[in-house]
């Protein structure tokens, strides 16, 4: 029974992941979005390295919540405009496992667009070498993870209706607030090694928990109909 | 017909009546009995509406979630209703919440805004239940439109205790406002006493105001549900096909 579950997960997610590799376009999109990114917050900045390098880890997390913001609120396009959308929901498959299946795919994404981001702050502002890699391993993936749960869920609200895209932001940015600020200080305390302050990490876990399990099980209703 | 179904409901005046006599009532204890703080100054006063709206505010976010949690389960129209009238009046108290809390803070701290915790736990839970409405506004269908803001309410609600400790810990980070806590550590037993009286006050202007948020809903859906039949009625240009005529003087089949 679970097996099956967990099997529908990855089939779903390995479904999404070969349907992206095929176009390619998700990841020229995230290299190119990246890249943009890193580079006009520099022109906004300035180019201090020392002082690019200070604010790096809060830019990170910019980037990415925006970019999960705008690509995740088409995660389920690709399904409705494929006319597939009502196949996939038709499976004898819970609405759950489609939930997560879908999640880990974008959690892929994500997870490339900030590790592409954080390669290039390496480069071109001097980030120094992580203090701590684990730490700095477990942020990224932490807070990818909750982007990718916020931006599925609201993905998937607006696909069967006619909720304008453009609308979003402003109702997934607020939710994740949490996310950005534990994100942000957990990278930064991953590079220079100081003190944490507070246990952001544990803050990142317990953020993902309740969104991923929310989201997970409130999925079903959004769907419906 | 339809002036006889906005006609005013009489039914809750009394208690408009009671909130507004027990509001005018703690207004005037709270600016001329209560003496004044002996720190803040006559801005403490500030506080016999401040801490009423945020409780008020707080009361009937809490009032939202229920109702949208009840209408996943039970599906009742009614619960649907009464969760957006609950935001709508609980996004008001917040505002005033925040202003009051604004104006109250340019005296006492010296800044509009000091990044406290409270104030910008305040202010994310009212973008949250702020992009709640807006969403409702943006989907047409009713039936969906509830579910789906439902729904929204909920990972909302949810998201909120850890924005609060994530903004604690955030904040923390900087230098403190030199604040000066109300109601800390005690509170004398005549500004106690006239912060509960406004506090029951302001909760009953809302429960009031709820209320007729719920009836005004309750009228929309019937005059739409009234148009929308009264659109299909008039559509109905296909008259029932004429009975086929014979030729004169059969007498049918």
């Amino acid at each position: 029974m679970l097996g099956g579950a967990v099997r529908a997960v990855l089939l779903v997610a390995e479904k999404d992941l070969r349907s992206e590799l095929r176009a390619r376009s998700f990841l020229q999109a995230a290299l190119f979005f990246a890249l943009c990114a890193v580079l006009v917050f520099s022109f906004a900045l300035g180019p201090d390295r020392p002082q690019l390098a200070t604010v790096a880890p809060g830019l990170l997390w910019v980037a990415a919540s925006f970019a999960a913001v705008f690509a995740l609120g088409r995660s389920f396009a690709a399904e409705r405009d494929g006319d597939t959308l009502d196949f996939l929901l038709g499976l004898p498959v819970a609405r759950e496992a489609l939930f997560l299946g879908k999640l880990l795919a974008n959690l892929a994404g994500v997870l490339m667009l900030t590790v592409l981001s954080l390669v290039l702050m390496f480069l071109l502002y001097g980030l120094p070498a992580p203090a701590d890699g684990g730490r700095l391993v477990a942020a990224v993936v932490l807070g990818s993870l909750g982007l990718s749960a916020a931006g599925t869920f609201y993905g998937a609200l607006s696909v069967r209706l006619s909720v304008r895209e453009a609308f979003l932001p402003m109702l997934v940015l607020p939710l994740v607030i949490p996310l950005v600020i534990a994100a942000s200080r957990a990278t930064a305390v991953a590079l220079s090694g100081g003190q944490a302050g507070a246990p952001w990490t544990g803050l990142l876990v317990v953020f993902d928990g309740v969104l991923v399990a929310g989201a997970t099980a409130l999925f079903r209703y959004l769907v419906e109909g | 017909m339809l002036r006889l179904l906005v006609r005013v409901y009489p039914g809750d005046r009394w208690l408009l009546v009671v909130a507004l006599a027990l509001l005018g009532a703690g207004w005037a204890l709270g600016l001329a009995w209560v003496p004044p703080d002996r720190y803040q100054g006559e801005a403490q006063r500030l506080m016999y509406v401040h801490v009423p709206a945020a409780w008020s505010a707080l009361a009937l976010f809490v009032l939202a979630t229920v109702a949208a949690a009840r209408h996943l389960w039970r599906r009742t129209p009614g619960s649907d209703r009464l969760s957006r009238a609950a935001i709508e009046t609980g996004l008001v108290f917040g505002a005033l919440t925040l202003a009051l809390g604004m104006v109250w803070g340019r005296p006492v701290w010296g800044v509009w805004w000091a990044w406290d915790p409270r104030l910008t736990s305040t202010a994310i839970l009212l973008v949250l239940f702020a992009g709640v409405l807006g969403l409702r506004r943006a989907i047409e269908d009713p039936a969906r439109r509830a579910v789906v803001s439902a729904a929204a309410t909920l990972l909302a609600a949810v998201d909120l205790p850890i924005v609060h400790q994530s903004v604690v810990w955030w904040q923390s980070l900087h230098q403190r406002p030199t604040l000066l806590r109300l109601g800390a550590p005690t509170i004398a037993t005549s500004m106690l006493i006239v912060l509960l009286l406004n506090t029951l006050a302001m909760s009953l202007l809302a429960g009031w105001l709820v209320m007729r948020r719920v009836r005004i809903a309750r009228l929309e859906a019937t005059i739409d549900d009234r148009l929308l039949r009264e659109r299909l009625a008039r559509a109905r240009p296909l008259s029932p096909p004429a009975p086929v005529r014979l030729r004169e003087g059969s007498r049918g089949v």
